[in-house]
């Protein structure tokens, strides 16, 4: 079975903690963690142009070298210039004060981002919000 | 006629007319030869230089090195220059002065993007062409931060595999933005939108895309 993928944009190197969890969710789930918004954006183009687009795309809304707000924007315009199924994005808000502009997107779910000094348990947070998305994906509902 | 001083040709010299006085050169080398006062109608009224063709017809570049084939060939190439310009700029005043710019280059498109992402847009539509593409961006704008729109620009051009378009910073530019236009190969055009500005600009995408 072909691999579906996970982008995420992880500045804080959350992803080492999700990948056995993620294995154990769905064994053909693979996470690609990129430190940057424009190395997240050059994998999104690249996985939309092999016409698998990841199937969740995790961006916290600050980045370096472009922002998380712009990176979603981009990859919603990209796919749509190129034709391909929108990935669902979860948005990690790092301000409750700011706007939940993520509902102009489409597909996308804006969450409170957590404390980065606990990685562990932030990470844990961010999986299970994964395979919440990946069950509303499925219309399977939560396993 | 005197023959030339420094080449010996003794034939008609080509003459260069001014306001007040006209200079003889030498057919073939371009030598100065004489400098008199116009004696006819055909100096010209406005003070501006005219340049008489050979009378044989013949044209011979001067060895003197004032003008060189480059000089020559560089403006035309310019002019046949060939591909899209895409300008971010959500300054409506902008586009007027930047259009006209880019009237002089007749097979340069000119489009205008107010936002970022329609800029993104009309970036990967255009990758599959063989055309080159130019991508001016106005650094004050707001709803896409011009640096920010170079490096998705370049991000996208790397994922996708595609040649990279020609990036152009204009504005006010600051030190951080220019170093971040190092980092992506672009160019920087720093200064207020004015006429002469908005004609580096199409004149530095033109050179590129000869």
């Amino acid at each position: 079975m072909t691999k579906r993928h996970i982008l995420m944009a992880d500045p804080h190197g959350l992803a080492e903690f999700m990948k056995p969890a993620l294995a154990k969710l769905n064994p053909n789930l693979e996470l690609l963690a990129v430190a940057d918004g424009a190395r997240c954006i050059t994998a999104h183009a690249k996985l939309c142009k092999a016409k698998i687009p990841p199937l969740v795309t995790v961006i916290p809304d600050e980045l370096d070298l472009v922002n998380g707000r712009q990176a979603a924007i981009t990859l919603r315009t990209v796919e749509r210039t190129l034709g391909v199924a929108a990935t669902a994005i979860i948005y990690l808000q790092s301000e409750a004060g700011d706007a939940d502009e993520s509902k102009q997107w489409g597909r996308a779910v804006a969450i409170m981002q957590g404390p980065v000094d606990q990685p562990k348990r932030e990470a844990m947070r961010l999986v299970k919000a994964i395979a919440k998305v990946l069950s509303q994906l499925t219309g399977r509902g939560r396993k | 006629m005197m023959p030339c001083t420094a080449c010996g040709h003794s034939g008609e010299p080509n003459r260069l007319f001014f306001a007040d006085f006209e200079l003889a050169i030498c057919a073939k080398c371009g030598f100065g030869v004489g400098l008199a006062q116009p004696t006819n109608e055909s100096a010209t009224m406005d003070g501006q230089p005219k340049i008489e063709t050979p009378s044989t017809g013949d044209v011979e570049l001067s060895p003197t090195g004032a003008f060189t084939a480059a000089d020559l060939t560089e403006a035309d190439a310019t002019r046949n220059a060939r591909g899209q310009a895409i300008v971010v700029t959500n300054d409506e005043e902008t586009y007027d002065v930047i259009d006209a710019a880019f009237s002089d280059f007749a097979a340069i498109g000119c489009v205008f993007a107010d936002k970022g992402t329609g800029a993104i847009e009309m970036v990967v539509s255009r990758l599959e062409s063989t055309d080159r593409t130019g991508v001016l961006i106005d650094a004050q704008n707001d709803d896409y931060p011009a640096s920010e729109l170079g490096y998705a620009i370049r991000a996208i051009e790397t994922g996708l595999g595609a040649k990279k378009a020609d990036i152009v910073f204009f504005g006010e530019i600051d030190s951080e933005t220019e170093a971040d236009a190092r980092r992506i190969g672009a160019t920087i055009q720093n200064g207020s939108m004015s006429e002469s500005l908005a004609e580096m600009l199409a004149r530095s995408i033109a050179d590129r895309m000869v």
